[in-house]
């Protein structure tokens, strides 16, 4: 599998992200830019990359993915200067549900850094791309809301409709291509409050984005599995998905 | 809560597991903690000095990056949870390998100083603590030490083969050894008698970069073996082999190693070792890590899981000492698959606790058996200590203070730098002051 020419990662400090960039610039990808929050820890990623791959050119950017106006200038300056093939948008968040029911301020940062941010960063790349393949990263808990973890799970769902209507409007009139990576629960400092010993590697699921971005798969759940699984929890009768805690 | 085993496989304690990512996640996880815990990597130690059993363990696997290589001196500086395996695979095609490397790559950094490991090259360089030049410590308290050799020495030769417990290695700095590329010339040579070991040893020692040896340990007492050596290749052009491996699939209800089964593959593996080309150009993962091409092999001992007894004993009564090492073994009836026989060089080791010393260091696995196992390890035991040698802390589960006190002289002095935030089922059982 030959490796994208030049990619944009959008949070270049997510784990996930990390693992596939690794993949892709040992692979061979020539340019990479890495978008993200905070500098310091972008340009560690980026020290890493060039020691694993001499050959690779790597940038970053750091601002607020949250500042619409920002990331349209963001979104500019990449198309001009990079021309990417592969853009993979990777941020977000997960609060501990309880603590949002709460804390609206803390609900309101969900919904805005895993759903309205996305899909804000989504819009601007798919709209500015003629060609090349988006990535985003969804959720399984995106498929069906539950009162475990809702409010992340809408943020999800908010992300999965606008990879639908997109992936909708590429089929009538063009241009890139829109995959939506599915995660199951993965090893990564966002579940690091919770027990992860049972979790996927972020490394599986890098390998499952990197393949993504070649097939063009449309949805892709990573592991596998977790599409027969969702596939039984949306078709749960409302009254036997009540009484299960899962 | 979550189960945790170390590599032998022989408890399967519940621990509190908390994944490490980066520095800031570090010290949020590990300073003011209530009770003690430990910073762990793969678990590729053999017994307990890598559980906490009913406490935390921070698991700093996450803790990945590379920070900076220098392509004119070879130092590498990265995280702790970088593995063996990624240095080997990224810098061996830019003719730079680890300096040292034990059996396995699938060890973190962090893991390998804390144990100064060693491997089949010590005669000529020492273990990897010879190797680092900084190491970036945090200890519970908040506080971060940078030590080197030159900077707070008392602290790098606490932390270096310092079991984990003196903070945690957030960062090191290693220089890597120049091979210009991954290939090794190998060559195996079948030896009939012990005597003939130390002589081919010897004689390799000035010879060659690498060298172990297999004995096996069931036929006549163990005399006979494969003695492995090798020198980094002149010609390193070459595609590298593909990394296949298939692993042992599940844990079968009773170990497969034992006195039926083991004469039997140490006869045809001496036979196949002797018959087959002895001479070779071969990438360096067959070469140190044979093992590595079965992953979890060590299922393959059952559910009650298995040891590995390894000593080291000064050259002055090193032969003797081995014979009688086989003498009781071969008594016993207790198989082993692996005896790994390996001359120590003179390079004195940096850590206080650092296990390699001159002499000769003998390894061999043994199925956990009850008060059979425990019989056989009591006379190996004293056997051990009456030659002056010791037992290494990273495959040990069971030997009591009194090896370990005569063992590491040095250890009253390693005690005044351990963290009371940090503690480990070893030590609680050998390193810790008893009330």
């Amino acid at each position: 599998m030959s490796a994208p020419d030049r990619i944009v990662i959008v949070g270049g400090t997510s784990v996930i992200a990390v693992r596939a960039a690794r993949r892709w610039a040992e692979a061979g990808t020539t340019r990479l830019r890495l978008v993200g929050r905070d500098l310091g820890k972008l340009e560690a990623v980026a020290a890493d990359l060039r020691l694993r791959a001499p050959e690779l050119e790597v940038d970053c950017a750091a601002l607020d993915l949250t500042d619409p106006v920002a990331a349209a200038a963001a979104i500019a300056d990449s198309i001009e200067r990079l021309v990417p093939d592969v853009v993979l948008i990777a941020h977000g968040s997960m609060h501990e549900q309880s603590e949002m029911q709460r804390d609206l301020v803390l609900a309101a940062d969900q919904l805005i850094s895993g759903g309205v941010s996305p899909v804000l960063w989504l819009e601007g790349f798919a709209d500015a791309m003629h060609s090349g393949t988006i990535v985003a990263i969804g959720s399984p808990a995106g498929d069906r809301g539950r009162a475990r973890n809702y409010l992340y799970g809408a943020a999800k769902a908010m992300l999965e409709h606008a990879v639908q209507g997109l992936q909708h409007r590429a089929a009538q009139s063009g241009g890139p291509r829109i995959v939506l990576v599915k995660p199951g629960p993965t090893r990564s400092p966002m579940t690091a409050h919770l027990d992860t010993s049972r979790m996927a590697e972020p490394d599986a699921i890098a390998v499952g984005i990197v393949r993504a971005a070649v097939t063009g798969r449309p949805v892709v759940y990573v592991p596998g599995i977790w599409r027969w699984i969702m596939l039984v929890v949306r078709s749960l009768p409302r009254g036997v998905f009540h009484r299960t805690r899962f | 809560m979550t189960k945790v085993s170390s590599w032998g496989l022989l408890s399967h304690h519940e621990h509190e597991l908390v994944p490490v990512f980066d520095r800031q996640g570090a010290r949020s996880a590990i300073t003011g903690q209530g009770s003690p815990g430990l910073a762990v990597g793969l678990e590729r130690s053999y017994g307990d000095v890598s559980l906490n059993g009913g406490g935390r363990l921070w698991d700093l696997r996450g803790m990945d990056r590379f920070i900076d290589f220098d392509e004119e001196t070879g130092l590498l500086r990265c995280e702790a949870g970088v593995t063996i395996a990624q240095v080997q695979e990224i810098f061996s095609v830019r003719g730079w390998m680890m300096p040292v490397t034990p059996g396995t790559r699938f060890v973190t950094i962090g893991g390998a100083i804390a144990n100064d490991v060693h491997g089949k090259n010590h005669h000529r360089a020492g273990s990897i603590g010879n190797h680092v030049r900084a190491i970036t410590l945090l200890r519970t308290d908040g506080t971060v030490i940078e030590c080197s050799p030159a900077l707070e020495p008392e602290w790098f030769a606490a932390t270096v083969g310092g079991l984990g417990l003196t903070g945690v290695i957030l960062e090191a700095s290693i220089t890597l050894k120049r091979t210009g590329g991954p290939w090794i010339d190998a060559e195996d040579i079948p030896f009939e008698s012990l005597e003939e070991f130390f002589a081919i040893s010897a004689e390799s020692d000035s010879t060659h970069d690498y060298a172990v040896s297999w004995i096996d340990v069931t036929t006549d007492g163990g005399r006979r073996g494969i003695f492995t050596r090798g020198t980094t290749a002149v010609d390193q052009s070459g595609v590298a082999p593909r990394d296949r491996s298939a692993p042992f699939p599940f844990t079968p209800p009773v170990s497969l190693v034992n006195s039926l089964s083991v004469p039997v593959f140490n006869r045809a593996y001496f036979r196949r070792k002797s018959r087959r080309a002895r001479r070779r150009r071969e990438h360096y993962r067959p070469f140190f890590y044979p093992l590595d091409a079965i992953p979890h092999w060590n299922r393959m001992y059952g559910p009650r899981g298995f040891h590995q007894y390894q000593s080291v004993v000064p050259h002055r009564d090193a032969l003797e000492a081995t014979r009688e090492m086989l003498g009781e073994i071969a008594r016993s009836g207790l198989g082993s698959f692996l005896g790994v026989l390996k001359t120590f060089g003179d390079v004195p080791p940096v850590g206080m606790l650092s296990f390699p010393m001159p002499g000769v260091t003998f390894a061999l696995d043994f199925p956990e058996r009850g008060d059979g196992t425990d019989a056989l390890f009591a006379r190996l035991d004293r056997i051990v200590a009456d030659a002056g040698g010791r037992l290494y802390a990273a495959k040990d589960a069971r030997m009591p203070r009194t090896m370990f006190d005569a063992g590491y002289p040095a250890l009253g002095r390693f005690r005044e730098h351990m963290d009371p935030g940090l503690s480990s089922e070893l030590s609680r059982r050998l390193v810790e002051e008893t009330a």
